[in-house]
C-alpha cells in the first residue's frame, strides 16, 4: 500500500516537472556561477590583496643629501665626526631605504606594486581609484630627517599618506609597511645616538622557520567545490516546503478526506510523504553531486560515507517535510510552507554556512552547525578533505537527533482525523 | 477599485502577522549581519608552548591591521580551518611559526608575511638586547629606545583619506540593510501579487467580472494593494534603522524613501510576470523562493556586486532588477550621486517594470484557469 502511495507522490512530482526543472536547475546554475565567479573572493584571492602604492616626491633626495652636507661642513662638529657622520648619512637616505628595503623588498612584491608618479599628477592619481595609497614626500624631507638625526635640529618632518577609503584592506597593509618602517628607523637612529657597532647588520636578521602546511596534509578544497555542498544542502531543503504544500493541495482537493473514507490509516499517507520526501531529498543530492562530479570534477574520495551523510541528510530534510505537511494540514493553509521556505531557509542557509561564513562569532557557529545544511555541510567538506567516516559522527548524530526530534513534532500534531476540511 | 482595497485591507487587519513577522525577520537579519568586520580577515591561533617570546609575539600579532587574530585549542584550529569556516591558522611556537591551511590563497601567504614579521621583530628585540649586553648596556636601555622610537620618531605620517571617482566604498551595515531589506520584501509583494490566483482559483475573480467592476480595476487594485504594503514593509524597517540604530544614511534617508518607489514598481511587476507564468498557486510558491534567492546572489544583496570580478556574473546582474536597486540605494547615500546619475537605474527600474507588467498581464488574460 505505501509502495503506491510513493508511487502517486512521485508521480505528482513528475507530472510537475516546472518544478523538478527549477529545483534542479538553480542550484547548478549557482554552482556554476558563483563557484567561477566568486571562487576568488571566497579564497581571499590574489587580486583582492594586491596594494597599488604611489609614490610622489617633492624634493630631490641626492640634492638635499648635499644640502645637509653643506650643513654639515658649516657645523662645529670635530673633522673626524663630520666625516663618519657623512659617511652614514649616505646610507641612511630615508627615502631609498623606504623604496629599497620596504617597498620594493622583492619578498613583497607579490602584494605591492610601487608606481613613482610626478607631483604635478597627484590630483589625477588621487581620482583614480586604482591606487590603494599615495605616499607624499615634501620636500627637505630627508635633508629634515638628517639633520634632526646628526644635528639635533628639532624640527621633525611629516610623511603624507593618502588612504583610498574604498580599499581598506590593501590600505591597512601598506600602513602596516610604513609604520614599521618608520618605527625601525628611528630606532636605528636612537641606537645609531648612543653606540654605532650594536647595529651591526647581524644582529638585525633573525632567522625564523615558518611552513604552511595542510590541515593534517589534506586535499585543500576548490571553490566549486565549496559552493557545490554550499547551494546543494541549500536547496535540498526546498524540497521539504515543496512537499509539504503538495500535501497540503491534497487536502484541499479532498484527497485525504477519501483516503479516509476508504479506510486507509493515516499514518500509511503519513509514511508515504516521509518516505517521498527523502528519496526526493536524496535524488536531488544525488543529481546535484553528480553533476558536479562530472562536470566540475568535484569527486568524493569515499563514496560510502558520503552515501551515508547524503542518507542522513535526506533524513532530515523528509522529516522537516512531514512536520510541514502537519503544520500545513493543522493551519489549514500553506502559510507554514511558505514561511519555511522563504524565511527559515534563508536564516539556515546564512547561518550553516551556505554563502560563506559571514558571522565570526563563534556562538552562531556553533549555532549553524546545529541546522540540518550545516550538519551536512560539515560532514560533506570533512569526507571531502579525506577524512574517515568516524570522525563525522557528531554531524552524523547531529543530523539523525534532528530528525526524530522533529518527526516526532510531526506525528504529534498530525491530524488523526478527517472531515476537517473547510 | 476601492471596495478592492477596502476589501484587501481589512483582509491584512485580519491576519497580520506573517508580515510583521517577515519584517522582524528582515530587521534583525541587517543587523546581525552588519555586526561582523569583513575588513579585516579572522584567523585563528594557538600556542604550543607558551613562553615569554610567545606572548610577545602574540601581543605583536594583535596590532596587525588586516587580520583579526583570535585565539582556540590546537583542535579547534584544525576543525575551523578543516571545514572551511576560516581561511587559515596559525600555530604559534617558540622560534618557528606553522600556518595551516585547507586551500591555499593569497590570505595564506599574507599571513606568511605578517607572522613573520612579528618573529622578526620580536627576534630582533631579543638579539639587540643580547648585543647591548655584551657591550654592557642595560636592558632598561635598550626598552628605552624602543619606546623612544616609537614616541618620537624620526618623522610622523599625516594620514588622510581620498576616495577615486568611482570607488567601491564599503558600508557593511547599509549594504546589509539594503541587501536584505530588498531581498525580503520580494517575498511579501510576491504573495499578494499571488493572490490573484487564489482569487482565481475560489472563483472570487469569475464574480469580480461579472461585478460591473472593469478589469484594469481589478489588476489595479491588487497591484497596488501589493505595492503599498511592499513599500510601507520597507519604509517601516528603514524608519527601524534611522531612528533605533547607529546606521548612517549620509544625508540621504528622504531620496532613499523616494528611489524605493521605483524598485517596488518593478518588483510588483516581476511578480505579475511570475504569476502569469506559473499555472498553479503551487508552481509560484515553489518558484519564488528560488527565483528570490538566485536574485539576491546575482544582485548583490548577499554580498557587494563591488568584489565580483566574472564578467559571466556582472552580465548576469545586469538582467536583475535587485542590482539597480541595490545601486540606487548605495548612490543615493554612500557614493553621494546627485539626481543625473540615480536616473540611470531609476529609469532602467521604471522600464523593466513595464515590460514585465506588459507580458505578465498579457499571459495572464490570454489564458484561462
Amino acid at each position: 500500500m505505501i509502495v503506491q502511495f510513493i508511487k502517486k507522490q512521485l508521480l505528482l512530482i513528475i507530472r510537475n516537472p516546472q518544478i523538478l526543472l527549477i529545483l534542479i536547475g538553480m542550484p547548478l546554475i549557482l554552482i556554476t556561477i558563483l563557484g567561477f565567479a566568486l571562487g576568488s573572493v571566497m579564497n581571499g584571492g590574489e587580486v583582492s590583496v594586491k596594494a597599488k602604492v604611489a609614490i610622489i616626491e617633492h624634493g630631490d633626495s641626492d640634492q638635499e643629501l648635499n644640502h645637509f652636507l653643506k650643513k654639515l661642513e658649516s657645523s662645529k662638529l670635530p673633522q673626524e665626526a663630520k666625516s663618519a657622520i657623512s659617511q652614514s648619512a649616505k646610507q641612511l637616505l630615508p627615502v631609498e631605504q623606504l623604496k629599497s628595503e620596504v617597498l620594493k623588498n622583492p619578498e613583497l612584491k607579490k602584494y605591492i606594486s610601487v608606481h613613482e608618479i610626478e607631483p604635478e599628477a597627484l590630483k589625477e592619481t588621487k581620482d583614480d581609484d586604482s591606487y590603494s595609497v599615495i605616499i607624499e614626500i615634501p620636500e627637505g624631507f630627508s635633508e629634515q630627517i638628517l639633520s634632526s638625526m646628526f644635528l639635533k635640529e628639532e624640527e621633525r618632518p611629516q610623511l603624507k599618506l593618502y588612504r583610498n577609503e574604498g580599499k581598506e584592506l590593501t590600505s591597512n597593509l601598506t600602513e602596516d609597511l610604513l609604520t614599521s618602517f618608520q618605527e625601525q628607523y628611528s630606532l636605528a637612529a636612537k641606537i645609531g645616538e648612543s653606540d654605532e657597532s650594536i647595529l651591526s647588520a647581524d644582529s638585525m636578521d633573525t632567522e625564523v622557520i615558518g611552513k604552511v602546511s595542510n590541515v593534517e596534509d589534506r586535499e585543500p578544497l576548490t571553490s566549486t567545490a565549496y559552493y557545490a555542498v554550499g547551494m546543494s544542502v541549500m536547496f535540498v531543503l526546498y524540497i521539504a516546503s515543496n512537499m509539504g504544500s503538495f500535501a497540503y493541495q491534497e487536502k484541499e482537493d479532498h484527497v485525504f478526506d477519501r483516503m479516509i473514507l476508504a479506510n486507509v490509516s493515516i499514518w500509511k499517507y503519513f509514511t508515504s510523504i516521509l518516505l517521498t520526501t527523502i528519496i526526493l531529498a536524496a535524488l536531488q543530492l544525488g543529481i546535484l553531486f553528480g553533476v558536479c562530479a562530472l562536470f566540475y570534477g568535484v569527486t568524493w574520495p569515499a563514496l560510502g560515507s558520503f552515501l551515508l551523510v547524503t542518507i542522513a541528510l535526506s533524513l532530515a530534510v523528509g522529516s522537516i517535510g512531514a512536520l510541514l505537511t502537519s503544520l500545513n494540514y493543522r493551519a489549514h493553509s500553506e502559510t507554514f510552507s511558505n514561511f519555511f521556505s522563504t524565511v527559515i531557509v534563508t536564516v539556515f542557509a546564512f547561518v550553516g554556512g551556505s554563502f560563506g561564513e559571514m558571522f565570526s562569532s563563534d556562538f552562531i557557529r556553533k549555532i549553524g552547525n546545529l541546522t540540518p545544511n550545516g550538519a551536512g555541510m560539515t560532514a560533506y567538506f570533512k569526507l571531502f578533505q579525506g577524512y574517515p567516516l568516524s570522525s563525522v559522527q557528531s554531524e552524523l548524530l547531529m543530523l539523525v537527533l534532528f530528525s526524530i526530534i522533529i518527526l516526532i513534532l510531526a506525528v504529534l500534531l498530525f491530524p488523526k482525523e478527517g472531515g476537517t476540511a473547510k | 477599485m476601492k471596495g478592492i482595497l477596502f476589501a484587501k485591507m481589512k483582509m491584512f487587519l485580519r491576519k497580520p502577522w506573517l508580515f510583521v513577522i517577515m519584517t522582524a525577520v528582515c530587521v534583525m537579519f541587517a543587523f546581525f549581519t552588519s555586526q561582523g568586520g569583513v575588513n579585516k580577515i579572522p584567523i585563528p591561533y594557538s600556542v604550543a608552548a607558551s613562553s615569554d617570546q610567545t606572548d610577545l609575539i602574540v601581543e605583536e600579532l594583535s596590532q596587525a591591521e588586516a587580520f583579526h587574530f583570535h585565539e582556540v585549542t590546537q583542535d579547534e584550529l584544525n576543525e575551523l580551518v578543516s571545514e572551511g569556516k576560516r581561511e587559515g591558522g596559525l600555530i604559534i611556537k617558540e622560534g618557528e611559526f606553522n600556518i595551516i591551511i585547507s586551500s591555499r590563497t593569497g590570505t595564506t601567504s599574507l599571513l606568511q608575511q605578517v607572522a613573520g614579521k612579528a618573529y622578526g621583530e620580536v627576534g630582533q628585540k631579543e638579539a639587540l638586547k643580547e648585543a647591548a649586553a655584551s657591550k654592557g648596556i642595560q636592558e632598561q636601555e635598550v626598552e628605552s629606545w624602543y619606546s623612544a622610537a616609537e614616541t618620537s620618531p624620526v618623522f610622523s605620517i599625516k594620514q588622510t583619506s581620498f576616495k577615486g571617482s568611482d570607488t567601491f566604498v564599503y558600508d557593511p551595515k547599509l549594504q546589509s540593510l539594503f541587501g536584505f531589506s530588498l531581498f525580503f520584501v520580494i517575498y511579501t509583494i510576491a504573495y499578494n501579487v499571488a493572490s490573484i490566483l487564489y482569487e482565481k482559483r475560489e472563483g472570487v475573480w469569475d464574480r469580480m467580472i461579472l461585478s460591473p467592476i472593469r478589469k484594469w480595476e481589478m489588476y489595479a487594485g491588487n497591484l497596488i494593494y501589493s505595492f503599498i504594503l511592499g513599500y510601507i514593509q520597507l519604509a517601516l524597517i528603514f524608519f527601524v534603522f534611522r531612528y533605533l540604530t547607529e546606521v548612517k544614511f549620509y544625508g540621504g534617508f528622504h531620496t532613499v524613501l523616494l528611489l524605493l518607489v521605483p524598485y517596488v514598481f518593478a518588483i510588483v511587476a516581476l511578480s505579475m510576470l511570475i504569476t502569469g507564468l506559473v499555472k498553479k498557486v503551487q508552481h509560484f510558491n515553489a518558484v519564488i523562493p528560488l527565483v528570490a534567492v538566485s536574485m539576491a546572489m546575482i544582485g548583490g544583496a548577499y554580498w557587494p556586486l563591488e568584489i565580483v570580478e566574472s564578467p559571466v556574473l556582472l552580465a548576469l546582474s545586469k538582467v536583475v532588477p535587485l542590482t539597480y536597486g541595490m545601486e540606487a540605494l548605495k548612490g543615493a547615500t554612500i557614493n553621494g550621486w546627485g539626481l543625473e546619475q540615480l536616473m540611470l537605474p531609476v529609469s532602467v527600474l521604471v522600464l523593466m517594470g513595464v515590460l514585465m507588467m506588459g507580458i505578465g498581464i498579457n499571459f495572464m488574460e490570454k489564458r484561462h484557469i
